[in-house]
């Protein structure tokens, strides 16, 4: 288990004030006082706005940066001290195009941050193997990076993140910018993670819907400091509203995920059903090929 | 060693994908042009003539094969210093130095496969220079000579090391440009490169004594020049190895310093 206590992180900005002036410096506190679990085979969320210390502590979790102070552990391991051995066990994966090398393949990509890990030979090969097969990256991963859409940039980045076979993962915005299906099949890896092969999962994101979906317990940040804590219920239960009886219409993202099943099934007859639910709407724009 | 020849075949692989032959010409042309302008200086401007000064430096030294030696050993210090001394903020600027310094692997293995990736064309690029040298009326004759070879393997050493402390100040000044190019055009200049540093104020021959390349270009020319073994010359070599082992020092520590706050200060 992770466990951080009275966690707190300032950094120390020093900004140059014109040519010749001597630099200034700016203690900005990005993380006050936070202590948070994160247990094997759980999904921990944090959410909270722009600038709420979402990533700081997650750099500090992963041992990329030092806490200002506070104490963090890992499998009772002083994370701080034995930062070498926590590098082993964790693994971030972050939202976007970047930490992959875009000129090499996927399988080259994977193979190079398997070595980082110490990892080689037939146990390396197998496991990048695998991993190609669990993100369906298998039949491109002899193209370089640089050709992939960034959903296939995603895929590859779940399986950098999972190369060292971490016991804990830390995602930061994993479904950032990608189109609904690929944005599922996503969320539908990370439970798979935490609930077969019992990873420790704490994900940042901004879509509560997202966070609602696959986490077991929640952290809400603002300014540094951790405002709620608790699981989906205990956090509704935090206002004691009562349930709401809403009348809603599909929303949109229903209606197209329905449009890519029946699409995917290929029978004229769907998409004469799609055409007439969507009328103005050209056959390219129904197939959903812009998402 | 994993991380040695991964990090070797990864940047090979890259360099090979992105710019198979275009980099390599214009490395070599730079070599075969700082080569030509001190050529075309000696043969039509100073119509061949040398001052009793230079001679008296030199020992009694052919100008041309001079300036082909010194050209080509400073065309390997500017590949190494460039390749060794950017890799980490090329990381960055491709976005992929936070998987880096996640990964548990320590930077000593990964900075030796840049150096090993980076040697093997810059040791073609040498090799280009000395040749357009050689048709050029250099003589490089005794260039395979032992003395010679271990005098660029000490050269390929200190330039790796001064590679690890550029690397620390291009991070921290998060430029590559002014840095390098200003190393390099003061290198080119103090060190002997194209004439001996005699000729400068003794202010700025002081100042030469702190890059590896002046006793490099020394001791690689008296190894070529007069066929003379390094035993000649301890004093350049322990010049050297001391400069090595300071460079050294402070990169990996700086090194190794800026990589707890780099994040911080990058992205923080």
């Amino acid at each position: 288990m992770i466990q951080a206590e009275h966690l707190s992180k300032t950094y120390v900005l020093r900004e140059r004030n014109g040519l010749f002036r001597r630099k200034s410096r700016r203690e900005v506190p990005a993380v006050k006082d936070i202590s948070l679990t994160l247990p094997p085979g759980k999904i921990v969320g944090v959410l909270g706005v722009n600038g709420a210390g979402k990533t700081t502590t997650i750099r500090m979790l992963a041992s990329l940066i030092s806490p200002t102070s506070g104490s963090l552990t890992i499998d009772g391991m002083d994370a701080v001290k034995h930062h070498l051995q926590v590098k082993q066990q964790v693994n971030v994966i972050s939202g976007g195009e970047r930490n992959l090398y875009w000129r090499l393949t996927a399988r080259e990509n994977l193979r190079y941050f398997g070595n980082l890990y110490g990892l080689s030979g037939r146990a390396l090969e197998d496991r990048i193997h695998r991993l190609l097969a669990l993100v369906g990256l298998t039949e491109v991963q002899d193209t370089p990076v640089e050709r992939y859409s960034k959903g296939m940039k995603q895929r590859l980045q779940i399986a950098r993140g999972l190369i060292n076979d971490p016991r804990y993962l830390f995602l930061d915005e994993p479904t950032l910018g990608l189109d609904i299906l690929i944005a599922k099949d996503i969320r539908a890896l990370i439970l798979r993670l935490a609930r077969e092969r019992n990873k420790g999962i704490r994900l940042t994101t901004h879509y509560i819907q997202e966070a609602e979906e696959l986490c077991d317990f929640l952290y809400v940040l603002e300014k540094g400091t951790v405002i709620a804590q608790g699981t989906k219920e205990q956090l509704r239960s935090l206002f004691q509203r009562p349930p709401k009886l809403v009348m809603q219409e599909p929303d949109l993202e229903e209606i197209l995920m329905e449009i890519l099943r029946q699409r995917a099934g290929g029978t004229a007859e769907t998409d004469r059903a799609a055409g007439s639910a969507a009328p103005g709407v050209s056959p390219e724009e129904k197939t959903g090929g812009g998402l | 060693m994993l991380i040695v020849w991964s990090t070797y075949k990864r940047i090979r692989t890259g360099i090979l994908r992105a710019v198979p032959w275009s980099f390599m010409v214009s490395r070599v042309a730079t070599g075969v042009t700082q080569i030509l302008f001190p050529y075309f200086l000696y043969r039509y401007f100073m119509k061949g003539n040398l001052s009793p000064a230079f001679l008296r430096y030199t020992g009694g030294a052919d100008y041309i094969t001079y300036i082909v030696l010194g050209s080509a050993l400073n065309v390997l210090a500017v590949s190494t210093l460039m390749n060794v001394g950017r890799a980490l903020i090329t990381e960055l600027r491709e976005g992929t130095l936070e998987v880096l310094l996640l990964a548990p692997a320590s930077r000593g293995p990964y900075f030796a496969g840049c150096l090993w990736e980076q040697t093997a064309r810059a040791l073609l690029e040498f090799g280009a220079t000395l040749l357009v040298g050689a048709l050029l009326g250099a003589r490089l004759g005794p260039l395979f000579s032992l003395s010679a070879l271990a005098a660029i393997g000490l050269a390929i050493l200190s330039f790796f090391c001064m590679g690890l402390l550029l690397s620390g100040v291009m991070l921290r000044t998060r430029d590559t440009y002014i840095t390098q190019n200003t190393l390099f055009v003061t290198m080119s200049l103090v060190c002997g490169v194209v004439f001996p540093i005699p000729y400068l104020p003794e202010w700025v021959q002081r100042l030469a004594q702190v890059f590896p390349l002046t006793p490099a270009v020394e001791l690689f020319r008296s190894a070529v020049l007069r066929q003379e073994p390094l035993s000649a010359h301890p004093g350049w070599i322990l010049q050297i190895l001391l400069l090595s082992g300071l460079y050294l020092l402070a990169g990996v520590l700086w090194n190794r310093r800026l990589e707890k706050t780099m994040l911080e200060n990058i992205f923080g």
